[in-house]
């Protein structure tokens, strides 16, 4: 990671989000959108409308990054995950 | 073999005509979103201080952005963010037809920035109704038919995601 070029999470999807695989880019749009609704949970006081539909929202999206992450490695999904 | 993970890393080009500048391209969407005429002049792209970006810039940025977005912030937070990533307002501007290609017209799309203790970025959130169908699929299809091929020119400091308008 670089100093002054943001913070870790930043840093680390930007790097994903300019890699040339395709998969690897959507896994780094993905993560994005994770760490946003993330800092939402984290950094906000206000309620989060609908949270229960967020969460499951959040957890499937982390599902869908896990199966990209397994089959960018050439792994097996992880049964838990298998759609 | 290794994995994708452990090749050596370029990013992917981004196609450039000759005497590209994000700047003047920011300028540009900037005249076509007030329905002005765009003229191009090499005196643009090769005078040092017609470069230089001012406040003023992106005050009248945010005001063009203004025209299609929801600002949910204050105009100081946005145009903080604006000023440290340039690339963002071209971005933001081209979404637009994207993002309706994805969700359909007049969807209401909110903009905020997002604050953490290390990090700031700007959010776009498309707002659609509760029977809205499949908000997950169109999402994907506005990434597949667009963001994927821009995302690199974000600096990882923009974001785009839909919420149910009417969600309790």
């Amino acid at each position: 990671m670089t100093p002054g070029h943001g913070g870790m999470h930043k840093q680390l999807w930007d790097w994903y989000q300019s890699h040339p695989d395709p998969i690897i880019r959507q896994m780094g749009i993905d993560a994005n959108r994770m760490h946003a609704t993330r800092i939402s949970a984290d950094y906000k006081d206000a309620p989060i409308p609908n949270v229960a539909h967020e969460v499951k929202k959040q957890l499937s999206r982390a599902q869908t990054f896990e199966r990209s992450m397994a089959q960018v490695n050439r792994q097996t999904t992880p049964t838990a995950l298998a759609p | 073999m290794i994995s994708a993970f452990e090749q050596p890393q370029t990013r992917p080009a981004i196609p450039r005509p000759a005497g590209w500048d994000e700047r003047q391209l920011s300028k540009n969407c900037q005249q076509f979103l007030l329905g002005g005429e765009i003229k191009c002049s090499k005196a643009v792209f090769s005078d040092p201080y017609m470069q230089t970006r001012s406040h003023l810039d992106v005050s009248a940025q945010l005001r063009t952005l203004q025209q299609h977005y929801t600002i949910v912030d204050s105009d100081r937070d946005i145009i903080e963010v604006l000023d440290e990533y340039p690339a963002l307002f071209a971005l933001l501007a081209e979404a637009v037809k994207a993002l309706q290609n994805a969700f359909g017209k007049n969807r209401l799309l909110q903009v905020r920035v997002q604050h953490s203790d290390d990090d700031k970025l700007l959010k776009v959130a498309v707002l659609l109704p509760a029977d809205f169908a499949c908000p997950e699929l169109a999402l994907r299809s506005f990434d597949t038919g667009w963001w994927i091929d821009n995302c690199q020119r974000s600096s990882g400091a923009l974001v785009f995601d839909c919420e149910i308008q009417d969600a309790v």
